[in-house]
């Protein structure tokens, strides 16, 4: 066994294309199983360096599945940076007699720039102190509202509890009206009733 | 084009480039076709996991991250594609039984020896099942290691020797009477 796994890795050697001493090849070579595995892998090795590759055949065509940008628009880059240094070069003339009227335009727009930037600022200044006062007035109605909700609780338990009080001061009296009239009727009653109660023990 | 570093023309491709990849796939067709051909011997099939490749590739490429080669990214989908190709059209045979070679099995657009001695290759690697012939085709063929074998497979490197010994074996007695 032991044997074998040893001809077993200098056969993978072998195959992982390491060049094994004469020694080895010649345990290899003599081994049944080995050997025989030897010549095929080799034959297998010069039949694979002696292979022609074929040529892919001929209406094996890339371009129709993966078409490529077209010839006249790979142009179109350079065509349109030609037409635009040519409209430079025709405009060009009139760029120093406009330049004057554009700078004067330009200083134009900045005063007018500076003079909005001011009204800006104003109507930033007025809707802080807007602001503020709409923040007082927020604060005293907050606490108004909280003040009359207050006073109105108040109000509603001073109303719930004398309403209570009243409940029972009306369940007071009327218990002791029922208390009267059960003691009236014990009164009333004959005194052989209690009588026959205290004889039948 | 011509002197574009593959990793700056996947770049261009990627970015929507089409001529990019069009030079890529001119770069690596007659690869993809020959390691089609071996394994699955039918010129006409090659050329149709060529394209079948290099369309999902094309579609795939922005999840091409540069972690391997492109060629060893190619093969993986090649593999994957000849894979469904043999179970589609060899759907009466398991993919270890062996597959009779096409009788046309080459164009002869070249010298007539070096046609017969790949006829004679492509027709001892169909007596193969799917199997090892792929693992035959990336050992010799490739020259990839085990190693390489078992990742690209996605299998272990004993099952990568077993099928290449398998295929060793079954080799044999073919060999043997074309020697004698």
């Amino acid at each position: 066994m032991a044997k074998q796994n040893y001809l077993e890795a200098l056969f993978v050697r072998a195959l992982e294309g390491e060049q094994l001493s004469a020694d080895e090849m010649a345990a290899l070579a003599e081994d049944p199983v080995f050997g025989p595995m030897l010549t095929q892998a080799e034959y297998w090795q010069g039949a694979a360096k002696q292979f022609a590759a074929q040529e892919v055949p001929q209406h094996w065509q890339p371009e129709r599945l993966f078409p490529a940008v077209t010839a006249s628009s790979q142009y179109f880059h350079w065509v349109a940076a030609g037409v635009m240094s040519i409209a430079m070069l025709f405009g060009g003339y009139q760029v120093y007699g406009t330049n004057q009227q554009l700078v004067a335009q330009i200083q134009q727009q900045q005063q007018t720039l500076a003079v909005q930037k001011q009204q800006m600022q104003q109507l930033s200044d007025a809707l802080l102190a807007q602001s503020q006062w709409q923040k007082e007035a927020l604060a005293d109605i907050a606490t108004q509202t909280v003040d009359i909700a207050r006073s109105e609780r108040q109000n509603a338990m001073a109303t719930l509890v004398d309403y209570i009080n009243a409940q029972r001061a009306e369940d007071s009296a009327y218990l002791r009206m029922q208390l009267n009239d059960i003691a009236e009727q014990i009164e009333q009653q004959p005194p052989y009733s209690t009588a026959y109660n205290t004889e039948s023990k | 084009m011509i002197f574009d570093s593959e990793q700056r023309l996947i770049t261009k491709a990627q970015s929507g480039s089409n001529k990019a990849w069009l030079t890529l796939v001119k770069r690596y067709e007659k690869r993809l076709y020959n390691q089609c051909l071996r394994l699955l011997q039918h010129p006409d099939d090659a050329l149709d996991v060529m394209q079948e490749t290099f369309i999902s590739a094309y579609q795939g490429l922005g999840q091409f991250n540069g972690r391997s080669q492109l060629h060893t990214w190619l093969f993986r989908i090649a593999y994957n594609k000849s894979a469904e190709h043999f179970r589609r059209h060899r759907q009466h045979q398991n993919m270890d039984e062996v597959v009779e070679p096409s009788s046309n099995v080459l164009h002869m657009e070249r010298p007539l020896i070096q046609a017969q001695q790949n006829q004679h290759l492509l027709a001892e690697l169909a007596k193969l099942p799917f199997e090892q012939r792929v693992v035959v085709e990336m050992k010799f063929f490739q020259h990839c290691t085990f190693e390489e074998i078992a990742q690209q497979l996605e299998i272990s490197a004993n099952t990568v020797k077993t099928r290449l010994y398998a295929a060793l074996g079954r080799l044999k007695p073919q060999l043997e009477v074309n020697d004698g």
